[in-house]
């Protein structure tokens, strides 16, 4: 079943003092709805210039970034063994260890002395 | 670096605009004429609404905004109902901006009431001169009667009327304007109609 009548001249008419109410507005309202439509239009621009306007610059500033970045970078140094806790304290439990601790002096004086291999040079001469 | 972004930065320095370019200015233009054909019809809803032309202008601006922001990627097959439903949700913001308004404003003047009309039972009185708008049919008045009969119309009534006979949108679309079901459309539709031709047919005969 139709939902109604076009034809019904009551509606006919209806709808003609509607489209006659619309086409016939005044300066001032035109000029509004413009200045509307156009400030909804720079909507559009504006959203372009949200992405695309600033996505040059950000890749420019970025690259920019990384290389000096790169530039600057200070240079590989060796870098010292970290110090495993655990083995100072497996010496610190052993009592050999401790008795090295004692004898310190002798192993400074020990290691001040010549080179065993000037030594063995010697007994070489020597036979 | 990338080898698209290199040549997208290629693209933005040539003279020639980036075919993204094209496509926007093609949707702005698109949009263009969609909002020329439909403002003039939104304001004259609108203004059934509110019943005032400056609001009625305010809420075509702040919808064109709204469909612009929110809507422009939709198919242009779908632009139409998408608008209407901005602007009618925009109607009703305005109405439940305008009860809390009258709320606190009557919380505020309770026990102010203007003492002239304090105690004077006229006050209370409908006017008489303030005419029904059949009455106004009846004057001959063609335009005002016409608006008088919509605006003493139920909102959603009127929305029904307005989109499905004046706009021309079909019963699928004119639901999605609404926010409501189809049934509902046909509802509110068949209703506005009736109460219509009562106060229209003998007008126009």
């Amino acid at each position: 079943m139709a939902e109604y009548n076009k034809d019904e001249p009551w509606l006919a008419k209806t709808v003609q003092q509607l489209d006659e109410s619309a086409r016939d507005l005044d300066a001032a309202t035109l000029s509004r709805l413009n200045r509307a439509r156009q400030a909804a239009l720079a909507e559009v621009r504006h959203k372009r210039a949200g992405w695309s306007m600033w996505l040059p610059g950000l890749v420019m500033a970025m690259g920019l970034t990384l290389a000096i970045g790169l530039m600057l970078r200070p240079a590989t140094s060796p870098s010292m063994p970290a110090a495993d806790p655990a083995q100072d304290f497996a010496m610190l439990s052993e009592a050999d260890n401790l008795d090295m601790y004692e004898d310190l002096e002798f192993y400074a004086w020990l290691d001040a002395q010549p080179s065993s291999d000037a030594s063995s040079s010697d007994w070489d001469l020597d036979s | 670096m990338n080898t698209s972004v290199l040549t997208y930065l290629r693209d933005f320095e040539t003279m020639d605009p980036p075919r993204a370019e094209q496509g926007l200015n093609t949707k702005a233009q698109q949009l263009d004429a969609f909002l020329r054909q439909v403002e003039r019809r939104a304001l004259r809803m609108a203004e059934l609404g509110t019943q005032n032309r400056d609001d009625a202008l305010d809420i075509v601006q702040d919808a064109m905004l709204v469909f612009v922001r929110n809507y422009q990627d939709k198919p242009a097959g779908d632009w139409a109902p998408l608008f209407y439903r901005v602007l009618e949700s925009r109607v009703t913001d305005f109405h439940r901006r305008g009860q809390v308004r009258n709320r606190w404003f009557g919380v505020f003047s309770f026990g102010r009431r203007d003492d002239e009309d304090e105690g004077d039972a006229l006050a209370e009185l409908a006017d008489p001169a303030d005419v029904a708008p059949w009455q106004r049919i009846a004057d001959g008045e063609t335009g005002q009667a016409l608006d008088a009969a919509l605006k003493a119309l139920p909102a959603r009534q009127r929305q029904a009327f307005l989109l499905r006979i004046w706009e021309g949108l079909d019963v699928s679309q004119t639901a999605t304007a609404m926010g409501c079901g189809e049934g509902s459309v046909k509802t509110h539709l068949s209703r506005a109609m009736t109460a219509l031709r009562a106060l229209l047919e003998a007008y126009h005969g």
